[in-house]
């Protein structure tokens, strides 16, 4: 069966925000996770997806940009949502795309090892939104453990060009504190990983997107906040 | 960065791709007002000439150099180098806000997105969501359900 892209949004013309070069960024739909600040909650908020796309039909909507991806070595950012949901995609779109297109993906990792292992030889860049290293703060911002995470960090050091990952580590209100990224950074950087990008999450940002949470009535993650 | 600046980079971008292709590249002065995505009718079309001409230069057996021209031109912009996104972004908008205020109301007025961060995408809400943290069909199943706890409240 063909892989399909279930789709939250298809972003043009995006420079200096998801890796090097012009890039789009097509987002998908679904996440394993429910962070509590999530950027685009619409993920798994919303019942359907904004659109689902074949191979050939993404293909098409983004080649508009060709020109600019091919001179200034940019391409697509499959993020999301989780864009590892869509890994038979993903490797099936580098096989019909150009091939001077640069292929980057945005993710948390928060999946079964063997979607990372499909598209691995794929993809260009790899953009790694670590959230924390340290188990008890990333349940307490996502809801979930993060075994999954830790082994495809381990499978991804060695299979990857540590100089093509960049691990971003949020600093985030609330949930963890500079000493936090300072400690996650140390792990990554012991297990091999070489750049890192330690930044202030604006949560501002995530909340303006979940509205006013007095509107349900109720937080939608249950996510305990540490102290 | 607002959409004033990305539209002028990504001329900048259509004119070193025309240089390094020596192709004549004579554009008119942009009249839309207010803050610009790239992807206005006047871009758009620009964009689709300059292919043409390389197109030309293709079939007439010239060399078309497209590669890399133009890397210089966004190096150094990317979202690694940002230290403090909640602070720059907090500048750009009041920076938008600021014209924003200024030109509601023109024709061809264009709302420009406050800022962009890395990995975001527009909101849209459909009429018939959910918005009670409704589990979308498409993700992997849970093991371990989460027990909903109290919010502790950080001091």
């Amino acid at each position: 069966m063909e892989p399909v892209f279930h789709s939250i949004g298809v972003s043009r013309l995006r420079i200096g925000v998801d890796g090097e070069g012009v890039t789009t960024l097509a987002a998908g739909h679904g996440c394993p996770l429910r962070c509590r600040y999530c950027l685009n909650p619409q993920c798994f908020r919303s019942t359907k997806p904004l659109r689902t796309y074949t191979v050939q039909e993404l293909l098409r909507e983004v080649s508009i940009d060709d020109l600019y991806f091919q001179a200034t070595g940019g391409g697509i950012v499959f993020g999301g949502g989780e864009p590892l949901l869509y890994a038979d995609f993903i490797h099936a779109f580098r096989q019909a795309c150009p091939a001077e297109w640069k292929l980057s993906l945005e993710s948390s990792l928060a999946v079964d090892r063997k979607e990372l292992v499909k598209v691995v030889n794929d993809l260009d860049f790899f953009l790694i939104d670590i959230k924390d290293m340290n188990p008890e703060i990333y349940q307490a911002y996502t809801g979930r453990d993060n075994q999954k995470v830790l082994l495809n960090l381990e499978y991804l050091v060695h299979a990857a060009d540590p100089e093509h990952v960049c691990i971003r580590i949020p600093l985030i209100e609330g949930f963890n504190t500079e000493k936090d990224q300072e400690k996650s950074r140390d792990i990554l950087r012991n297990m091999g990983f070489i750049k890192f990008d330690l930044f202030r999450y604006d949560t501002g940002r995530g909340k303006e997107k979940y509205g006013n949470q007095s509107d349900t009535g109720k937080d939608d993650h249950g996510s305990q906040r540490l102290r | 960065m607002n959409g004033k600046d990305k539209c002028r980079i990504l001329k900048d971008i259509r004119r070193q791709i025309a240089e390094h292709n020596d192709i004549e590249w004579v554009v008119s002065e942009c009249s839309h007002k207010g803050n610009c995505k790239g992807t206005c009718p006047k871009c758009e079309s620009e964009v689709r000439q300059l292919e043409r001409e390389l197109s030309l230069r293709r079939k007439l057996g010239k060399a078309v150099a497209i590669t890399g021209v133009s890397a210089a031109c966004v190096a150094g912009l990317t979202g690694c180098s940002l230290e403090d996104v909640a602070d720059f972004g907090q500048e750009i908008v009041d920076n938008i806000r600021d014209i924003a205020q200024n030109l509601k109301g023109d024709p061809g007025y264009v709302d420009p997105d406050p800022y962009q961060l890395e990995g975001d995408v527009p909101y849209i809400v459909y009429p018939d969501d959910d918005l009670s943290g409704l589990i979308a069909p498409y993700e992997e199943p849970v093991e371990d359900e989460i027990v909903e706890e109290p919010v502790e409240v950080l001091h």
